[in-house]
This record gives structure tokens, C-alpha cells and sequence, in this order.
């Protein structure tokens, strides 16, 4: 499973330094941040300077919002929003794959608007938008976006019915954006996770590519559905998705910032001053990266001084979560499904442990603490194996 | 038209074997055919004759021959009678109900013919829709054929049934959730698949895991939306890939089911490789 780099507030340069140490990345662009429209060639540019590609997420999932930056795009719908949303759009997808054959593109994202409950009428305007899109973009590969609302993924009929539509669309397969319940960063549901599975099992045992947007360690065991690639961001309002980040309102209060550590074998992320704590009780060494994902933006905190008096930055933290998130990517899919879904229960038993350790020591994640997760993970993939498991097993 | 008595004088050793609401049944000795099961429908309605026009033009391995079709006279009303080949064998309900149990041999070499079978009909855009013990005759040599289509669908025509039914034509306890609930669009093979492995699963178990404990029509259809049959241990399957198939046929989705009966038929092959069967200790 690859991880895609979905590009949020102040990722332009970022991507491309990470494009450059990896030897490549796809970047799926996000026009609400790089406005107007005749900026995203440089970008896309600069990225293929560095190996990269691109995909472009034109972000229609509510179109009838106001967004301040989603409003100067050529694109963006000024009227008729009414046909948008019932997927009579041909002028706005044949603007869209000018634009994507302009970036040169993977693929088309094709737009949809965000759904809270599936229905037939949402089947048919995807598979609308799908056609229509095959006739103006013949020669590019189309992904067409599904936008799930937070309680879709709550019922695994809805599930059923979207892998049932999606036989019918003609495209090369599907991106994935869905708000979570609840409005936690890490879900703590396992129905929800293991219906997210089966959504992109089902999709892949149809033989289409899925991409899901938006997401976060959490979506790791994603590996045992075969999905294609997950795509993860700087800020929390890139890994997952928030469907209010789409819209300009008065109250857009500032986020309060910390610097933040992932440790990648705690799935966990913690507060430098809590490395401070680990530090103090001796007990640091087990909270630092392990060889394979090491890496020069969190070194530094595992030389000897104090965490916080070192030089990491918000810059180090984001490049370091999305090095190691890459690494554990690419590592989650294996030759054989039980190999990969084994190595999904070790990598959750051995957070379980590491953090059952540093939670004695008072070191905690807060909200990014994997702790409670790691029971919500280990459920939904078994869950998943019981459901899915034989026949994933088959066609791995 | 000729009056049923003539066709009757035609056979000889008539014995009447079912009757119902719709049609019935005898078996007989033709001159021509052999041994025969005369069927007489009281309507000839649409779903009668599509079950006789699938029958008639599809020339499967395991469903009994169309020998004849006609009209006759029977108790003063036009009545169309058909005579099939009568299979010398015994209804598998009545086999389960007298307590046999299949060994795993036996369920192997069950499904394989019951997935050739539904791979015949995916060949043909039908769903028999109503694959259960009653309606499958277990031959004197171990073959085994299907009956009745009176509720399969043609796929691509028509179909029989109201859209807007909230119930689709079903049997409880065999019948896929998305047959049941009239999710036309969804209906595929793959309902076959689930059905036929509900009734392989009877065959070890002897249980229906849908119907068991249920109260009501309503509580079978409901079990089969929301339980998961339990998997049990069936000596010889060493690593639990017969039973691993059996679930994946039992999905309660079709996404989590085999794509095909030949994907089915793929899987078995490749799980029968790790089967070992004892029959002497069985």
C-alpha cells in the first residue's frame, strides 16, 4: 500500500522536499491551497523536477459552501449548483480534465458532494457523473470520488449498496473521503473501521484501484483490503476528513499548535514535552524511531538533550510522520493476505504493549494516544478476517 | 383437444406423487420415455411457463429431461401437462429428515455438482432462486438434479415479480437477504451461491443455521440478515477451507461471496487439495 501526500496548508514546499528524499511522491493537490488556477502547473512542475506526479482533488464536495479560495478557481460552479449535485455537470468535467490533462495528471478525480445516507438516486448520479466524464476525458483514467458522510460508514447495508453501484461505473476506480463519527481524530468504533475495509475490499475485488483520502495511521490495516493507497497530510485537518474545512465561516478561530512526535511503534503521537517526561525516567530510548524508519527530522530528539531544547520543529514533526507513515505503508502490505493480516495483530499488540509502559510512566498521547485504538483496530480486523478474510485469502 | 384420460391410456403404472396449489404430479411408465413424471398445471400462468421454457430449452446436466408438452381436458378445464424423466432417487429432504449426514467426500463431490450447476445457469442469465432440499433428487448413483424453476429469474427480460413488492419470491432459510428483500438490481448468481451453500451446510450439520431456534417466517429472514453461521470443525478438513468456502458462499452480501459459481469452483479445487478424507472413520 502506497501513501499519497494530501497536501494541506503549507505542504508546497514540503512535498517536494519529501518527493526528493524519497525518490518520488504523488501529491494529490488541493485547490484550496494553491489558488487561482494557473498556479498549480508551477507546482506540478516543480513536483516532476523531483520525480513526482500529481492528482487533483477538486474538492466539490459541498459546492453550494462558500470557500474564499475554492471561489477564485475557473472551475468552481458560480450557479446551476442544482444540476452539479445531480451530476448533469458536463461543462465543469470537461473543465476538469483540461486542467488534469494541463498537470498532467494519474488520473481524474471526478467530483461528488458529501452523502449522508446511500440511495438510489446518489447511485445513479455517480454513475452520471462516471459517463459523462468517460465522454469528455476518453483517454484519462478516471478515480470518481466518494464523499461518505459520518454515519454512512455505521451501516455495513450502505456499505453493500456502494460496492453494488459501483459495479456499474465506468472508471478506473474510486477515492475514498469520509468524515468520521463522532468528530475524533482516531475512531473508536470497530464497526466503522471494518466497514471502511469491506468498502475498499469490495471495490478491490471488482477490480478497481482505491485511494483513501484523508487519513492517518489508523487506516494501516486498509493493507488487508488491498487498498492501493492511503493519503495523509501536515495537520490533523488533513488526516481526516472534516467537511466544514470546506467552507469559509466568521469564526474560524486559530488552532493552538504543538509540536508533535510520532512514534511509529506506539501508533501513537506524543507532545515533546512528554518525550521530556520519557527522558526524565529513563526511558526515551524506547520511544525513539526504530532503524528502518530513522530519519534526520527526528534524530535530533534522541541524541542526548533534553527533547524540547532541541531544534524540532512543526516542520521536523509533519516530514518525520509522513517518512515513518510511508515506510509502515509500503511494509502493511505482504505476499500473502494472512502474513499481512498477522503482522496488522503484532504491529497492535506491540503498541498495546509499548504504551501499556509509557502509560505507567504517566506518558500519554492525549487524543493521539493509540491506547483505547489499539482494541478498536485489532476488533475490526478480525472482524474484517471473518467477513472478508477467505476471500481476500484467495485472490491476494 | 384430447382429454387426459387418452394421455392417461398412454401410461401405465400412474401413481400420484404430489399435489398442490398449482399443479399435480404423477409418476408413470411411457411407452417412448420410460419412466416419466407427468405434470398437470392447473394455470398457465406466465411463471409456469417460464419454469417450462427453461426446462424445455436448456439442455442442463442435472435437471430432469422435457420429454413432452401439450395441452389436455383435465376436470373440464384446459390444462397444460408436461412429461419429464423421472429420476430413479429420493428427495434430499427426505434423506436429512431420516437424520443422514453427508461425510466430507460426499458434501465435496455435493457442492461441486451443485456449482457446476449454477455455472450452467450464469452460462444462460438464469437464477433459480430456489435451490433447497426439496427441490434436489438424489440419483440411485449419487448424482444430483434440480427441480422446479418455478421462481428463477431470466436475467436481462422482464421479470415476474412486482417491483414494488416489499418481499421478493423466496424460500426462508435458503434464500439470500438480497433475493428476499426484492433488491432486484443486486440479484445475481451469487444468490445461488449462498443458497446452495446454506444446503451444504445442512448436509454436514444437519442443521439449517437460519431456521434453527427461529419462531416465525419473519425471524428466519431476520437471522439470515444478521447471524453468522458458526463455523464447526469437519473431519478431514484439515485447515478449515472447506468450511472457509462454505462461509464465503453464506455471506450475508454478495461483495463477500465468490464472484461466480467459477471462482466457487476455483476455490473448492484449490481447498481440496487440503482435504483428507477418512470415510471409514465417518
Amino acid at each position: 500500500m502506497k501513501l499519497y501526500l494530501q497536501m494541506g496548508h503549507g505542504m508546497q514546499t514540503m512535498c517536494k522536499d519529501l518527493s526528493e528524499a524519497w525518490g518520488g511522491a504523488t501529491v494529490i493537490l488541493s485547490p484550496q491551497n494553491i489558488h487561482p488556477t494557473t498556479k498549480l502547473l508551477p507546482f506540478a512542475t516543480s513536483m516532476r523536477k523531483v520525480n513526482g506526479s500529481v492528482l487533483f482533488d477538486p474538492q466539490l464536495y459541498a459546492p453550494r459552501n462558500y470557500q474564499k479560495n475554492l471561489q477564485k478557481h475557473d472551475y468552481w460552479p458560480q450557479s446551476d449548483f442544482t444540476s452539479i449535485e445531480l451530476g448533469d455537470c458536463r461543462e465543469l468535467l470537461t473543465k476538469l480534465a483540461n486542467i488534469n490533462a494541463t498537470l498532467g495528471s494519474e488520473a481524474v478525480i471526478l467530483p461528488s458532494s458529501i452523502i449522508n445516507r446511500i440511495d438510489d438516486r446518489w447511485g445513479k448520479i455517480q454513475g452520471v457523473i462516471a459517463d459523462q466524464a468517460r465522454q469528455v476525458a476518453i483517454d484519462q483514467r478516471l478515480l470518481l470520488t466518494i464523499a461518505l458522510g459520518k454515519d454512512v460508514l455505521s451501516d455495513d447495508s450502505q456499505i453493500e449498496s456502494i460496492i453494488l453501484y459501483a459495479e456499474h461505473w465506468d472508471v478506473n476506480g474510486v477515492y475514498i473521503v469520509c468524515e468520521h463519527p463522532e468528530r475524533h481524530y482516531l475512531v473508536d468504533k470497530p464497526i466503522w473501521v471494518a466497514n471502511l475495509l469491506s468498502l475498499v475490499a469490495g471495490i478491490k475485488r471488482l477490480g478497481k484501484e482505491v485511494v483513501v483520502g484523508y487519513a492517518n495511521h489508523q487506516m494501516l490495516p486498509l493493507a488487508l483490503a488491498k487498498c492501493d493507497a492511503i493519503a495523509a497530510g501536515n495537520f490533523l485537518n488533513v488526516r481526516w476528513f472534516q467537511p466544514e474545512h470546506f467552507e469559509t465561516t466568521d469564526n474560524d478561530d486559530p488552532s493552538r499548535r504543538t509540536t508533535w512526535y510520532y512514534c511509529p511503534q506506539a501508533l501513537s503521537e506524543f507532545k515533546v514535552t512528554y518525550l521530556d517526561v520519557a527522558h526524565r525516567a529513563g526511558i526515551l530510548g524506547t520511544m525513539a524511531t526504530p532503524t528502518q524508519m530513522e530519519n534526520e527530522y527526528s534524530r535530533v530528539l534522541f541524541g542526548g538533550a533534553i527533547p524540547s531544547s532541541t531544534n524540532y520543529k512543526e516542520g521536523d514533526s509533519f516530514k518525520h510522520y509522513l517518512h515513518c507513515l510511508r515506510i509502515q505503508s509500503e511494509l502493511a502490505s505482504k505476499s500473502t493476505y494472512s502474513e499481512t493480516r498477522n503482522s496488522q495483530f503484532a504491529q497492535l499488540e506491540t503498541a498495546a504493549r509499548i504504551l501499556n509502559g509509557l502509560h505507567d510512566e504517566r506518558i500519554k498521547g492525549q487524543d493521539r494516544d493509540f491506547g483505547e485504538i489499539c482494541d478498536v483496530n485489532e476488533a475490526a480486523v478480525q472482524i474484517f478476517d471473518k467477513e472478508f478474510g477467505f476471500a481476500m485469502a484467495r485472490e491476494w | 383437444m384430447r382429454d387426459f384420460k387418452e394421455l392417461e391410456a398412454e401410461l401405465s403404472n400412474m401413481v400420484q406423487i404430489a399435489r398442490g396449489g398449482q399443479k399435480v404430479v404423477y409418476s408413470a411408465t411411457h411407452p417412448t420415455y420410460g419412466s416419466v413424471v407427468v405434470k398437470l398445471f392447473f394455470k398457465t400462468d406466465a411463471r409456469s411457463q417460464r419454469e417450462i421454457d427453461i426446462s424445455a430449452d436448456s439442455d442442463f446436466d442435472c435437471v430432469p429431461k422435457i420429454h413432452e408438452t401439450g395441452h389436455v381436458t383435465y376436470i373440464g378445464s384446459d390444462t397444460l401437462y408436461v412429461i419429464e424423466q423421472r429420476v430413479e432417487g429420493e428427495e434430499l429432504r427426505k434423506r436429512l429428515d431420516r437424520g443422514e449426514r453427508f461425510t466430507l467426500k460426499k458434501a465435496v463431490d455435493f457442492l461441486e455438482q451443485g456449482l457446476s450447476f449454477i455455472k450452467e445457469l450464469e452460462d444462460k442469465n438464469i437464477v433459480h432462486r430456489d435451490i433447497k432440499p426439496e427441490n434436489i433428487i438424489v440419483s440411485t448413483d449419487s448424482k444430483i438434479y434440480f427441480l422446479d424453476f418455478g421462481i428463477a429469474r431470466i436475467l436481462g427480460v422482464p421479470s415476474l415479480t412486482k417491483t414494488e413488492a416489499l418481499v421478493g419470491p423466496h424460500t426462508p432459510g435458503y434464500a439470500a437477504p438480497e433475493q428476499f428483500n426484492n433488491l432486484k438490481s443486486d440479484i445475481d448468481s451469487r444468490a445461488d451461491l449462498f443458497s446452495i451453500g446454506v444446503v451444504t451446510y445442512e448436509c454436514l450439520s444437519g442443521k439449517n443455521p437460519f431456521r434453527e431456534g427461529a419462531t416465525s417466517h419473519l425471524d428466519i429472514l431476520q437471522r439470515t440478515e444478521t447471524i453468522t453461521p458458526v463455523s464447526f470443525q469437519i473431519a478431514g478438513d484439515t485447515q478449515q477451507q472447506f468450511m472457509g468456502l462454505l462461509s464465503s458462499l453464506m455471506g450475508k452480501f454478495p461483495s463477500r461471496r465468490p464472484k461466480d459459481a467459477n471462482q466457487a469452483l476455483n476455490w473448492l479445487s484449490a481447498a481440496k487439495s487440503t482435504l483428507q478424507y477418512e470415510e471409514a472413520k465417518q
